[in-house]
């Protein structure tokens, strides 16, 4: 018994002494020796570094040593480093050189991407390394401006003129060479995200040509999908003439309401929401007679409210009316809409259909024969109010039935128009038309513009396109508060092709 | 008394260190027996009468996977036709190979399923469960309550060659279809290709359905004049 318990004695004493030589003092003493370090310090990394995609990287770090050494080393790595991009992303060395000199290109930097890039000094004698990080992000340079649908041999092909007027061309077959454009017929931008879930939300960009129609990246410009692919099925003739996205405006800001493809003069629709599903363009949607025959013209007028009485009208050329956009069907007014003129029996020819210069007004301009009328409607009504005609009045407007080109202002009470070579401004509230420019003889007007507010700036610009044969052209024109012209033009770009259409890409 | 208290100290510390002891984490891999089940429980429900007489035959696929590595040969599963089953197998119904052949971990079992006369007046059911075989076991139940009887060891095929007035059709369809019809039903599963249709229910995709059906419609009319219903009326769509 005592012997055992002498056992369980001296087994508790080795764990004891065993405890306290863990806490034996270290009576360490060593030879310290003053190393080289190294610091690596560049003012260029102070700030996020935008680059485009096809320029060189150049960096150029100063490295200062406290014990000089002609033996180091250098390593430039980069990895993505965006809001959503993984903690996995792998990671590429891209330079072992004192300076970086690096081309960047999409297939280490994607557009619109941020990454940051780092570069290690090591001095080989003692390992020891100092680093310098860089956050880029990859700039797009087609973020804004405007663009242009030029007509080019048999195909066609994007110029774009950026916000600091500088100008590119070719930049749809430079950036799509295996795809190449049909005849281009349209192209249509949003200016706020679509959340159709075909791809990443974000603003739209639709081409439409004789046989197909596309929608481009907005962060790439390359094509993304057909017209096979934005429809649910692909129609049977395809022949489009416009697809884009009617919106409210919600705060300040523009918010999507509904799709509106317009093929073979067919209305097809495309509804998004919160809801899940990937959402294409329907079928063709009957008119209220319930056939299909009807021939609608490339143009919407929309609502500002998501409450607006009438969201969609298009118009029909074929019937010479107006419609109502639903999802399912195209609805006519009802009876109480119309007292000026019948929105369900216009009876004349469309020429432009535009925002008119008050909020959910629109102006069409209209031609019976050889006459021009103006007809104005608006697209919110009320239970107690629901007349939607506001004036049709026969304008004095000398060849605007033969125009080329329409623009409505949506600041003033004004309609540009061109014929020939010849600029006019008409004037809704006194119906009268001034000439307010004439372009050189060789030259007529193609198509133009109106834009509220330039971005940036807020100026009300119109944007004339010509064309004289050989060569396009592109004139901006500031317009002043009170809808003047000032004499001329501030800018003028030269060597496009036909221009067909052209959008503001937001 | 004090012999026993050392004992427990000792054991203590020694239990401690055991506690502690380090050991290296093995990786977690499945290491029981191969096992199957069905990729989703569920039910399919197949109507003939969304095909032309001519079609007498048809294949459904139900996904399967298995649990456990793939092997490099091909292994055998078993499905169980339950006997509550109305659906008779060799005649309503034949399975594919049940074989889940080498180095695959999923299957699409191919079902060939027959128009049977007694289709017309009756909806058969094939009740199935998971078997066992010598090369698998039956695979993980992932929802353990009654209210899903068709988990991942179940599935459930149903049959039948009539019109049954689809359950969605007043809280989802009549909107835009209107009042139910027999030949109404026919004429959309066969513009729609199938009797799947009134299970559609995002917006946009059921404003497709509809809008499809509108202009089928319209077409047929123009073809043929106006599709009369077995009531004597004539179909329309809202």
């Amino acid at each position: 018994m005592k012997a055992d318990y002498q056992k369980y004695i001296h087994a508790l004493l080795l764990l004891l002494l065993l405890v306290f030589a863990g806490c034996y003092k270290d009576q360490g003493n060593y030879d310290y020796k003053k190393i080289n370090e190294i610091s690596v310090t560049d003012a260029a990394a102070a700030q996020r570094i935008f680059i485009n995609q096809g320029d060189t990287l150049r960096l150029n770090p100063a490295v200062s040593q406290t014990i000089p050494s002609g033996d180091l080393s250098y390593a430039w790595f980069m990895y993505n480093n965006s809001p959503n991009s993984s903690y996995a992303m792998p990671r590429d060395t891209i330079a072992r050189t004192p300076n970086l000199v690096f081309r960047v290109t999409g297939d280490l930097f994607v557009l619109g991407e941020n990454y940051r890039v780092t570069v290690k000094v090591t001095d080989n004698k003692t390992g020891i390394s100092a680093v310098r990080q860089y956050d880029i992000t990859v700039a797009n340079k087609y973020a804004q401006g405007w663009m242009f649908l030029e007509e080019k041999g048999t195909g066609a092909d994007l110029s774009m003129i950026l916000p600091d007027n500088s100008v590119e061309h070719n930049i749809y077959s430079l950036l799509n060479p295996a795809a190449p454009l049909g005849k281009p017929v349209s192209i249509t931008t949003t200016r706020f995200d679509v959340t159709d879930d075909l791809s990443t939300p974000n603003r739209r960009i639709y081409i439409q040509t004789e046989s197909d129609a596309i929608e481009l990246s907005s962060l790439t410009l390359t094509k993304k999908f057909d017209i096979g692919y934005l429809f649910f099925a692909k129609p049977r003739i395809v022949k489009p003439t416009y697809i884009g996205w009617a919106a409210y405006i919600s705060g300040a800001s523009p918010w999507q309401r509904m799709g509106i493809a317009i093929n073979n003069g067919q209305v097809h629709t495309n509804l998004v929401g919160g809801f899940p599903g990937i959402k294409k363009w329907g079928e063709a949607i009957a008119n209220p007679a319930g056939v299909y025959d009807y021939d609608i013209a490339p143009y919407i007028a929309g609502g500002s409210t998501y409450a607006a009485t009438y969201p969609v009208v298009v118009y029909d050329k074929k019937y010479k009316r107006f419609y109502s956009v639903g999802s399912n069907a195209l609805t006519a007014f009802p009876a109480a809409a119309s007292t000026i003129f019948d929105m369900n029996n216009v009876g004349m020819d469309l020429l432009l259909l535009d925002s008119a210069n008050v909020t959910d007004r629109y102006n069409a301009v209209m031609k019976d024969g050889t006459t021009p009328y103006l007809l104005q409607f608006r697209t919110v009504a009320a239970t107690d109010d629901p007349v939607v005609t506001i004036a049709k009045v026969a304008m004095n407007a000398p060849g605007i039935v033969s125009a080329s080109a329409l623009a409505s202002s949506t600041l003033t009470p004004h309609i540009f128009y061109a014929v020939g070579n010849k600029l006019y401004k008409y004037e809704t509230t006194s119906n009268t038309t001034a000439e307010i420019f004439g372009f050189p003889a060789t030259e007529t007007i193609t198509r133009m513009d109106y834009l509220k507010a330039v971005s940036g700036t807020g100026q009300q610009r119109l944007v004339v396109a010509t064309w004289n044969g050989s060569e396009g052209k592109v004139y901006f024109f500031n317009v002043s508060a009170v809808g003047d012209l000032g004499g001329s033009y501030t800018h003028v770009f030269n060597g496009f092709n036909k221009i067909i259409d052209f959008a503001y890409k937001y | 008394m004090k012999m026993a208290y050392l004992k427990r100290i000792i054991c203590t510390i020694c239990a401690g260190l055991l506690v502690t002891a380090c050991k290296e984490d093995q990786s977690l891999i499945y290491e029981q027996d191969a096992r199957i089940y069905f990729t989703q429980g569920l039910t399919t429900e197949y109507s003939f009468t969304a095909e032309p007489a001519s079609v007498v035959t048809d294949t459904l696929f139900i996904p399967m996977r298995i649990m456990g590595a793939a092997v490099d040969r091909d292994r055998t599963f078993n499905i169980i036709v339950d006997d509550s089953s109305t659906a008779k197998l060799g005649y309503h119904f034949q399975f594919g190979p049940l074989v889940i052949p080498a180095d695959s971990y999923q299957l699409s079992l191919p079902v060939y399923i027959y128009r049977r006369p007694g289709l017309k007046d009756s909806v058969v059911n094939a009740y199935l469960t998971i078997g066992e075989t010598a090369d698998f076991k039956p695979g993980y139940i992932d929802k353990a309550f009654s209210g899903n009887p068709y988990n991942k060891q179940h599935y459930r095929i149903s049959l039948n060659d009539q019109l049954l007035k689809p359950s969605t059709w007043d809280t989802r369809w009549a909107t835009y279809f209107g009042s139910y019809s027999r030949t109404k039903h026919q004429f959309i599963n066969q513009t729609y290709g199938s009797g799947a249709w009134p299970s559609v229910n995002f917006p946009q995709d059921i404003n497709f359905v509809v809008q499809t059906m509108k202009l089928a419609l319209y077409n047929y009319e123009q073809a043929n004049g106006p599709l009369i219903d077995e009531n004597g009326e004539r179909v329309v769509f809202l």
